[in-house]
């Protein structure tokens, strides 16, 4: 089987499982209980129950609620294709527009937090492999299971209490200073406050970039940490156990006997055969890893997406649910797709 | 009879040898012992605290630190000489008669005990002023009934929960008494009612009082107007700015119970405590004797008649929350923590066992059919163990609560359902080379069915990873209950420690320690615990993982 054949079969499976997973979404949203509509009526505004009657099913069909099941679905298939996720029941502006500003705010503790964990975990753990038995093995071993089993909540509220409480060296909510008139994607403003309608002194702008930076930093710093600790040690105990298997292979005997550095053989023979299983768990992790953020981001107020899920669950909002998962689950199958064709490059044993 | 020997006393030799193996094993060993203590703290929760971990509020007073503080120097954080709880009020319900209670010597006045007269119990003490003769008012005659009690502790009390009951009786003139519409008033019905009763030809005027011992200074306690807190029939604040007279008992009806509050300045502050008693702890507190009582002043000014009035005082007491509590301390509530961390362990136990052997199971029975079937069985299996794989679970997990209602059943229903994926490829992957051995061929040879060769051949090869899977997938479990308690999705009528941490958040109590770290604490031990004995079972089964240690 060539690569070009592997490919298409890929993509296949790929769609499939994507419209498995657009299914999946479609049913638990059809069966969840609350009308939505009963959000956006008054009963005792509207008077008498004729009027909410005429309102809901007005509403209803607006919103396409009306509509048989399958008619539905398959509207529900096109709008997830084309980006169309409809408008937020409590906010009414586009689930898109909303998902675009908060999208930036997730991917950076997400993306940032998996560099970190990523890095300390396979280093640390090819290091633990490398030195089996020995105290450090012993210590990282232990440190790395404790952090895998601590609940990311809990963690994050140990660091509220130490560096906010006690120390009072960071800060403990949100993703900027809240004075702060300008944020996200605005760098800095000229002035270094505005003034509102009556003259009075409103709010205050950071002062060139170092202040917008560090405003930034000072309030992403806990967060990273939370998960980036809270994965670290999946990645660790993940690294030491290939790389112990790839340290007893006869290539490395080999390496070592032709006069290879150390470091040579444990990071470019052994780490290198070890990394598929790694590979795969960072394109997995994508989805695990959402459901730190959602706890983390509640924990910290961080504004990204883990908190609006969560503030969406509370309200009832389908349409985000439906798009966040939906985007989420096909960040996962385009993570393994590429995780996959990865595994060719990587190790060129593999035969398609 | 080797039959016999073969199924009663093979399985004791091999159970023998994994005891054997096992017990070496030091690290799985301090797991199962760690586990073995949650277990015992998990089912002996009533022996191990009285109190219920959800319905036992107002035990002490909010925010009490661990009781332990009090051994622990100042500099090292600890609370030494802290206020523990202390009831004042000895024989309050004056069941024993009218011990313990003393009354200033007065003349037209007496006390007397009445044992079938009470508020709610029988027993109160009956205070009476009588005059026989006519045409010479007494004016207003005072008398005390107090107690004297000792403060032992060098700081002051959280919290101040003062109750009396009383009730009166007398001659009295039939007629409309203003004072009930004030009564009325104050108890914020927000409507007069003019009632025809019969009043009191001496009213008594009412307040219930502090009174320090070594210079007599005496703190009154004043009926508050206007405020209703619920169960209780009338708050009273202790602020003596508040102008308004005691109460003044003048109509012959029911008892009046009255709940007395104050609250600790640095937690509640309510409008009116720059009370005078709080003054008598928080300011000039000196460890010593103090007298809690009650001043009655019979309103004598009817003189053409002899007149008599009797007043009962029941329940008179005052509790005076400390500001350290038990193992843990409490919460915002005033509940016992130790009694939640304790329940909690039930909860964490009984979700993570049962969720990880409901996905244990599912993996298992998923792996063998779809690793030992193949082709579209295991198409399809896959490829729906691979849907749930993608979507991310907890957010999952959260809309299908949502869904289903949070109980503790739905819960382990839940996490057992989606959790079973990763255990079933491992399942499957065993499966798929164990079906290509020799003695799998032979089994078909003779002729055996898919089902037998299922369950008798490859099932006992597969069945010490279930085991180990066991152990490894409780911390899961464990954590995912923690995570979604912690998120608000809690069973109402279960404390776990997830709830524990949801509700110091929802409070914003993250400054007190003690209510912050020990329930995240056990969560983190008790999922170490069973990772390591899942460790300490795979190096049992796999003789090659023990030859490399």
């Amino acid at each position: 089987m060539g690569l070009r054949k592997y490919i298409v079969k890929r993509i296949g499976y790929s769609l499939v499982l994507l419209v498995l997973v657009m299914t999946l979404n479609y049913i638990i949203f059809m069966v969840m209980p609350g009308d939505p509509t009963t959000m956006f009526i008054n009963p005792i505004k509207r008077g008498n129950a004729s009027d909410v009657e005429d309102m809901t099913r007005r509403l209803r069909e607006m919103w396409g609620i009306n509509d048989p099941p399958t008619m539905r679905y398959l509207k529900y298939l096109r709008n997830m294709m084309t980006w169309n996720f409809g408008i937020t029941f409590s906010e009414r502006t586009p689930v898109a527009d909303e998902m675009a500003w908060r999208l930036p705010y997730t991917l950076i503790l997400m993306g940032g937090s998996t560099v970190f964990a990523v890095l300390l975990g396979v280093s640390l753990g090819a290091l633990a492999a490398h030195r089996r038995g020995g105290r450090f093995d012993a210590v990282a071993v232990l440190t790395s299971l404790v952090l895998y089993s601590l609940p990311t909540f809990w963690m994050g509220m140990l660091f509220i209490l130490v560096f906010y409480v006690n120390l009072g060296w960071l800060p403990h909510a949100f993703a900027y200073p809240s004075e702060w008139a300008l944020h996200w994607p605005i760098p800095f403003a000229m002035s270094s406050s505005s003034t509102g309608p009556m003259g009075v002194f409103m709010t205050v702008n950071p002062n060139g970039l170092w202040e917008y930076l560090m405003g930034y930093l000072r309030h992403a710093f806990l967060p990273t940490l939370t998960l980036t600790l809270f994965q670290y040690g999946g990645f660790l105990l993940l690294t030491r156990a290939t790389m112990v298997e790839a340290l007893t292979e006869d290539y490395i005997v080999t390496a070592r006997a032709k006069g290879v550095s150390e470091t040579n053989v444990v990071f470019r023979h052994a780490l290198k055969n070890a990394s598929l299983p790694l590979i795969t768990s960072v394109a997995l992790s994508f989805g695990f890893l959402l459901s730190g953020a959602i706890i983390t981001e509640g924990v910290y107020s961080w504004p990204g997406l883990g908190r609006w899920i969560f503030d969406a669950i509370a309200r009832k909002d389908y349409n985000i649910l439906q798009a966040v998962f939906y985007i989420i689950a096909l960040c996962v199958i385009i993570a393994n797709f590429i995780s996959d064709l990865l595994y060719g490059v990587i190790d060129p044993r593999i035969k398609y | 009879m080797p039959g016999i020997i073969e199924k009663i006393v093979m399985p004791l030799v091999s159970l023998k040898r994994f005891l054997m193996l096992f017990t070496r094993n030091a690290r799985g060993m301090v797991g199962l012992i760690i586990i073995i203590l949650f277990a015992v703290m998990a089912l002996g929760a009533p022996l191990l605290t009285p109190y219920d971990p959800i319905g036992d509020k107002y035990i002490t007073g909010a925010y009490s630190a661990p009781g332990w503080l009090s051994n622990v120097p100042a500099a090292l954080g600890g609370m030494p000489g802290a206020a523990l709880n202390m009831m004042v009020g000895e024989n309050s319900k004056f069941e024993n008669g009218v011990s313990g209670w003393n009354m200033t010597e007065t003349p037209h006045v007496s006390m007397s005990y009445s044992p079938s007269v009470g508020d709610a119990e029988s027993g109160s003490a009956k205070i009476t002023f009588k005059r026989n003769e006519t045409g010479k008012a007494y004016g207003d005659v005072s008398v005390q009934l107090y107690q004297r009690f000792t403060f032992p502790y060098a700081s002051s009390p959280r919290k101040f929960v003062g109750n009396i009951s009383l009730l009166t009786e007398g001659t009295s003139l039939p007629g409309l008494y203003k004072s009930w519409e004030w009564i009325n008033q104050s108890l914020g019905l927000g409507r007069k009612i003019n009632i025809s009763r019969n009043v009191l030809d001496a009213p008594v005027l009412v307040y219930t009082y502090l009174q320090r011992a070594s210079d007599g200074k005496v703190y009154k306690m004043w009926p508050y107007q206007g405020q209703l807190a619920d169960g209780m029939d009338l708050v009273v604040d202790l602020a003596n700015t508040v102008p308004a007279p005691a109460l003044i008992f003048a109509v012959t009806d029911n008892w009046i119970s009255s709940t007395a509050w104050v609250a600790d300045s640095d937690v509640i502050k309510y409008v009116n405590v720059t009370s005078n008693i709080r003054a008598i702890f928080d300011e000039k507190l000196v460890p010593g004797d103090y007298f809690l009582g009650v001043n009655m002043t019979f309103r004598d000014t009817n003189r053409t008649k002899p007149v008599e009035t009797s007043i009962y005082v029941d329940d008179f007491r005052v509790f005076l929350a400390g500001r350290i509590w038990g193992i843990m301390g409490s919460d915002h509530y005033g509940a016992d923590l130790w009694s939640q961390l304790v329940y909690g362990a039930r909860v964490s136990l009984y979700v993570g066992l049962l969720a990880s052997v409901l996905s244990v199971v599912l993996g298992l029975i998923v792996g063998l059919a779809s690793g030992y079937l193949g082709r579209y069985v295991d198409e399809l299996l896959m490829r729906f163990s691979d849907m749930l794989l993608v979507i991310p679970t907890l957010p999952l997990l959260i809309v299908l609560m949502a869904v289903l209602g949070s109980n503790l059943e739905n819960l382990i229903l839940l996490i057992g359902l989606l959790g079973w994926m990763g255990f079933a490829r491992v399942v499957r992957s065993q499966v798929l080379s164990l079906k290509e051995r020799p003695f799998v061929e032979a089994a078909k040879a003779v002729g055996a069915g898919k089902i037998h060769i299922m369950t008798k051949h490859i099932l006992p090869n597969v069945v010490s990873l279930v085991y180990v899977t066991l152990a490894t997938s409780v911390p899961g479990a464990i954590v995912a209950e923690a995570a979604l308690s912690f998120l608000g999705f809690y069973d109402p009528n279960k404390m776990s420690w997830g709830r524990m941490l949801y509700e110091v958040q929802a409070n914003g109590a993250a400054q007190y320690w003690w209510w912050v770290v020990p329930p995240g604490l056990c969560i983190a031990i008790l999922a170490v615990a069973f990772i390591l004995l899942g460790f300490a079972l795979d190096e049992v089964f796999n003789p090659r993982l023990r030859m490399r240690r």
